[in-house]
């Protein structure tokens, strides 16, 4: 397979998972495909060099990185407009409202990582979605583990507060 | 091993100093309530994405599309870097050259070989050509009073000119400007068909299109519709592959890509859809004017 076959097929098998991690870190559907076609292009500016060698999961591994770096230098840009919330809307209807199954969950546990701070986002997203392990997520992060450590534990905290009136969402089977 | 290139660096202006164990945790949050938080989190989180059905494979067009033009400004990069090292380095060669009675500095004459050699035209020049013959034939082959404007960022397209030539234009046919890019790929091309079963696969939703029908020679043409309910964007994209080994790819959006005063390479939709019918794009991809392009290498007689 030659390397333009090999990135459509990598980039075809891992748009979706990207994508997932980028809304659960933004929160919106349409900055989410911006971040993973932005992703996927800084890939493939370099997939000669990327694939030289590189086996499946250092290039996880990489657009992994990449996305997180887009991501907070996205939301460096956008700071001026963040509102910090303290709580969670009333109705988190404006939200992206895709139907489906687990549609409630979805817009529930968004509005929740909307209230942290988006490395906090971050670190929860790679920790508990992704199950990347501290070292690995400060390395994605160039932060130190005990950086790591701190802000998932504040965010569990903060999450734990959240979600406390949503507690039927955490006995669900 | 090739090690990865490094994502770009970014200054990291949120870092957090490594907290003390103790003011930022929870009081209450005891080792096992922790784990137990931490699961259900990753399971809900899990469940939370699992009904998303993104555009992959409009994602996968996109990122492609903006892959491509990064690479090239790369390379451009990189070949602005090496001339004005060869610039430098023919510089102080001139600078340390003994310098003949009654000539000023710099100035060597000319010798016979310059004056006899004929001119070939440089890849610039030869892409010049190119893009010239391409708009040509598109404007003949879309018929009398075709107007084609300009793309911006059209002339960053830096390929090989004797393996591939280029064409990104505007063309309008009074209900909205629309970009559309002309590839003829030559039989030295390394450039390859799209995957239509990838993204079929990846994504099984109806916004995507892609059939194989028959072509000029053995090898079937793809035809791909691309749309994202989204954001109405509609992509047409042909691969139309000639006996002789030269593939025409023709792309044709209801918009407008790389504005100049938006850097983000956003596309701006323009109209429902793209201008005139699938079937009549396949029929000029099919023309074997493109087989005339010059300076394509390794080709043969049409």
């Amino acid at each position: 397979m030659n390397g333009a076959g090999d990135f459509e097929a990598f980039a075809a098998s891992r748009a979706g998972r990207l994508f997932q991690v980028a809304y659960l870190m933004c929160g919106d559907w349409h900055q989410a495909q911006d971040l993973v076609q932005t992703t996927l292009a800084k890939m493939y500016s370099v997939w000669g060099r990327l694939h030289r060698g590189e086996d499946d999961p250092s290039l996880d591994a990489y657009a992994r990185k990449v996305l997180l770096r887009c991501y907070l230098s996205h939301r460096r840009l956008r700071r001026s407009g963040e509102i910090a919330v303290a709580d969670l809307p009333d109705s988190p209807t404006a939200l992206d409202d895709r139907t489906g199954p687990g549609t409630e969950l979805r817009l529930t546990l968004v509005a929740a990582l909307r209230t942290l701070p988006p490395r906090n986002r971050a670190v929860v997203v790679l920790r508990y979605l992704e199950d990347h392990s501290i070292e690995a997520v400060a390395e994605m992060l160039g932060t130190s583990p005990a950086a790591v450590k701190g802000l998932s534990t504040r965010s569990l905290a903060r999450l734990r507060e959240i979600l406390a009136d949503d507690r039927e969402l955490l006995l669900q089977p | 091993m090739a090690p990865a290139p490094e994502p770009d660096p970014e200054p990291d202006p949120d870092a957090v100093p490594a907290p003390a164990p103790g003011p930022d945790s929870d009081p209450d949050l005891g080792p096992e309530t922790a784990r137990r938080l931490e699961h259900e989190l990753g399971r809900l989180l899990g469940a939370g994405v699992q009904g998303l059905h993104p555009p992959v494979a409009v994602m996968l067009a996109e990122a492609t599309r903006r892959g491509r033009v990064l690479h090239r400004r790369r390379r451009i990069g990189q070949a602005a870097s090496a001339a004005a090292v060869l610039a430098l380095a023919a510089a102080l060669a001139l600078a340390d050259l003994p310098r003949p009675p009654g000539r000023g500095h710099g100035e060597l004459p000319a010798g016979p070989t310059a004056a006899a050699t004929a001119p070939t035209p440089g890849p610039e020049q030869l892409r010049e050509q190119q893009r010239t013959a391409l708009r040509d034939t598109l404007a003949r082959l879309l018929g009398p009073g075709t107007r084609l404007d300009a793309e911006p960022g059209a002339d960053q397209l830096t390929l090989d000119p004797a393996a591939d030539a280029v064409l990104w234009t505007r063309y309008d046919d009074g209900r909205g400007a629309a970009t559309l890019s002309v590839e003829v790929h030559g039989p030295a091309s390394r450039a390859t068909a799209p995957s239509c079963d990838d993204r079929t696969d990846a994504w099984d939703r109806a916004d995507y299109h892609c059939s194989r029908e028959p072509g000029p020679g053995p090898d079937p043409q793809i035809v791909e519709i691309l749309e994202t309910a989204d954001t109405a964007w509609v992509t047409y994209r042909i691969w139309m592959p000639f006996p002789d080994g030269t593939r025409v790819a023709l792309a044709v959006h209801n918009g407008t890509l790389h504005d100049s005063d938006d850097p983000s390479y956003n596309p701006r939709r323009t109209r429902d859809t793209p201008p005139s019918e699938l079937a009549r794009w396949q029929q000029i991809a099919a023309d074997r004017a493109w087989l005339l392009l010059p300076g394509l290498a390794d080709r043969g007689t049409p």
